[in-house]
C-alpha cells in the first residue's frame, strides 16, 4: 500500500519501517504474488463461473 | 538464472533500476520462458490497477452497511 497506493519511494519506506532494502523487496514481491493470486483466484476465475 | 530469481527481478524492477547484469539475465531468461513474460505482463497490470485506484479513477465497491459483524470477521 506505501509503495502502491501512497506512491512512497522504496528508500522512505524502508526509512519508515526501520527494515534494509532487500527486506522491502522481499515483502514486495510476496505481496504481489499474493495479490496476483488473490485476484486469479477470486476475480479472474470467478467470472469463469459466472 | 531460474524463473524464481527472475521473477523477483521483475518485481524489483517496479521499485529501482536494475543493474545492467541483472537486466541482461532478466531479458535473457524472458526470452526463453513464457511464463514469466506472462508474470511480468500481470506485474504491468497489477502497477495500473492500483494506480487508477489510488488516483480515484476506479471507485471501489460501496462497502456492506455495517451493522452486525460477520462472525469471522478479523480487524
Amino acid at each position: 500500500m506505501m509503495r502502491e497506493l501512497m506512491g512512497l519511494e522504496t528508500t522512505d519506506i524502508c526509512a519508515e519501517l526501520g527494515i534494509t532494502a532487500n527486506h522491502c523487496g522481499v515483502l514486495m514481491h510476496r505481496a504481489r504474488l499474493g495479490l496476483r493470486a488473490c485476484l486469479g483466484e477470486r476475480w479472474f476465475a470467478a467470472e469463469d463461473h459466472a | 538464472m531460474n524463473c524464481q530469481q527472475a521473477t523477483r527481478l521483475i518485481s524489483e524492477a517496479q521499485d529501482r533500476p536494475l543493474a545492467v547484469g541483472e537486466h541482461t539475465g532478466v531479458r535473457l531468461h524472458l526470452m526463453i520462458c513464457v511464463n514469466c513474460r506472462r508474470f511480468k505482463a500481470q506485474m504491468g497490470v497489477l502497477r495500473q490497477a492500483t494506480g487508477r485506484l489510488a488516483s480515484g479513477a476506479a471507485p471501489l465497491p460501496d462497502d456492506e452497511p455495517t451493522g452486525s459483524a460477520p462472525a469471522d470477521a478479523k480487524d
